[in-house]
């Protein structure tokens, strides 16, 4: 089954916000509103023709305003946020990749949550796997997951200060008395700024 | 009249330095005497922010990042990158290329499975087994040094093809390891594989129901070892995986029950004997022509992301890679198979012996660098 295919489906059976994206990217995704993810992925796990019972991957990457907020052109997700006094410029976008190990088929749902605001529902209930990479995407991005049993740092220790896989993230000159400002030596190979361009 | 002894749980550090946990890892262990009651492994040790490096650097230099992903199979890790590359740029590459990248990846997916047989081996006790699998490791060692001058991090496969052509002298030195290989592989067999010692510790122990593996999304041979009859190489073909003939050996319990240790240890014994043929195919098919497409030295894949999973010695290695359309990736991550293995042991292990945890993770062939980045 085809994500055009499964698609249909969700749409049909479910009254979630969902819209089929044809990038000029190889893979065709699914975008669902962060507000019904749990409930299209409950869909997607239980229903028959699907039966999606691998959570192969689940990430996540910073949008920043530069390479613009795609999404915004489908949806009014901007009504939730313009509430708030700060309108949204940037957001984090969200994966996930689901195959289907007795049908043997795979999508991938796509989803965004504004960076004010980085909160989205955890599927750790259908996919245990889904506890590892949560606290990955939380470590590195700051996405915090509704009802994860155990959100906390994995990667980094856990008095770090930050999310590195954010773009606007500048990595500490300091860490517990240990000093990361880089050598002559190191300087000398790195590029010049400015030079550049 | 109550005299009943008073018992508390004991935590134990185990690791980062622990001699059988490959790599640096962690467990914090909390035992009712020597039985686990729970778990907690500590991850991060080896992060290194490869992620975090590949979005600042351009696409071909982050190949030779690829190969300290995962060292033991540097050769699979370049290949799972090049090629979900090419996939998101829609480059084809020249047959020639696709042979020789098969050849080498099977000749790393022997030595890495020697490495994790070996080291399984070595932490039950038997020392001996792993030194012998070390010395046909060099064997392969120095035909990856005759490709490209690198021992352990080749960074041999390039986006676009390989970076050189195979030398003078490279088929029948091949031929030769492979010829000497095959009986060596039966001779290290009779000497630990059918030990009932080495048996006995590995049957029955850190037993992997098909629901929890899939549940866990467990990978490659450890999929395989729970009795799921998966390969990438044959449901998700890429490359020429289609036109050569193998089969996919899963557990069947021989000793035990479907899906414990000695399972997934003789899938990957099997696997080697597997790759073997398919090198032999892939030298006898091997065709003439270019190594290396058209590619300019500095790309711009399209714009789009991509999830491309190939098959490495560790399970499916996949690369996510998010393109903006300029000169880096937007976003890069690698999701590995020892990653979801760790993930499992907590479940797995809760009542069962701390040597077991032992065995467990040798038997899960978990690589450190692989599994922090």
């Amino acid at each position: 089954m085809n994500t055009l295919e499964i698609f249909e489906l969700i749409k049909k059976n479910t009254d979630a916000v969902v819209s089929f994206q044809e990038e000029e990217g190889p893979t065709p995704s699914i975008y669902v509103r962060s507000d019904s993810i749990l409930s299209v992925m409950n869909f997607l796990r239980e229903t028959d023709e699907l039966d999606f019972d691998v959570l192969m991957n689940q990430t996540g990457l910073h949008e920043t305003e530069s390479s613009k907020l795609f999404w915004h052109l489908f949806f009014d997700v901007s009504s939730e946020s313009e509430t708030e006094e700060n309108h949204v410029q940037e957001e984090i976008r969200l994966f996930w990749h689901l195959y289907s190990y007795k049908n043997k088929h795979r999508v991938t749902i796509e989803s965004s949550v504004p960076i004010g605001k980085p909160e989205i529902d955890s599927v750790v209930s259908i996919w245990k796997i889904a506890d590892w990479l949560e606290r990955e995407t939380y470590d590195l991005l700051g996405v915090i997951f509704i009802g994860h049993p155990d959100l906390r740092r994995i990667m980094l220790p856990e008095d770090w200060v930050g999310h590195p896989l954010r773009k606007d993230y500048v990595a500490p000159t300091m860490y517990n008395s240990i000093d990361n400002t880089p050598s002559e030596i190191t300087k000398s190979f790195q590029p010049q700024k400015g030079k550049k361009k | 009249m109550s005299s009943a002894i008073k018992t508390e749980y004991l935590t134990i550090n185990m690791g980062p330095q622990h001699p059988s946990t490959h790599g640096v890892i962690r467990f914090i262990l909390q035992t009712d005497g020597e039985i686990i009651y729970e778990c907690d492994p500590d991850v991060g040790y080896l992060h290194r922010g490869i992620e975090k490096i590949a979005e600042g650097i351009s696409w071909q230099s982050f190949v030779p990042y690829t190969d300290r992903v995962d060292y033991v199979c540097a050769m699979n890790s370049n290949l799972a990158y090049c090629m979900a590359v090419e996939k998101l740029m829609g480059l084809e590459i020249p047959k020639r290329a696709e042979y020789i990248r098969v050849i080498v990846s099977e000749l790393n997916r022997i030595s890495s499975h020697a490495v994790a047989v070996g080291a399984s081996q070595m932490d039950m006790g038997a020392f001996t087994p792993f030194v012998h699998f070390l010395r046909e490791r060099e064997h392969i060692n120095d035909l990856f040094e005759m490709v490209c001058g690198a021992r352990l991090t080749h960074n041999y496969i390039c986006i676009g093809g390989v970076n050189a052509d195979l030398p003078p002298g490279f088929i029948e030195k091949t031929v030769e390891f492979l010829d000497h290989f095959e009986p060596v592989a039966e001779q290290i067999n009779r000497l630990i594989t059918y030990n009932q010692i080495f048996i006995n510790r590995f049957a029955n122990v850190g037993v992997i129901s098909p629901e929890k593996a899939l549940n866990y999304n467990l990978v490659g041979p450890n999929l395989r070892g729970s009795g799921l009859k998966f390969d990438l190489r044959k449901d998700r073909p890429y490359s020429i995986y289609p036109e050569l003939d193998f089969d996919v050996p899963i557990g069947t319990g021989s000793h035990g029950q479907v899906g414990d240790c000695y399972d997934r240890y003789m899938v990957r014994i099997l696997e080697i004997v597997e790759s073997t043929k398919m090198i032999r195919q892939c030298l006898k098919m091997l065709p003439d022509g270019d190594i290396k497409a058209v590619v300019k030295s500095s790309i711009k894949p399209p714009k789009g992301h991509i999830y491309f999973r190939t098959e490495t010695p560790r399970g499916d290695t996949g690369y996510f890679i998010n393109s903006d359309g300029k000169t880096s990736p937007q976003r890069l991550k690698i999701r590995t198979g020892s990653f979801t293995a760790m993930a499992i042991i907590p479940e797995i292990i809760k009542g069962s012996f701390i040597a077991d945890l032992v065995a467990l993770i040798g038997s899960l062939d978990i690589v450190a660098p692989e599994l922090d980045r």
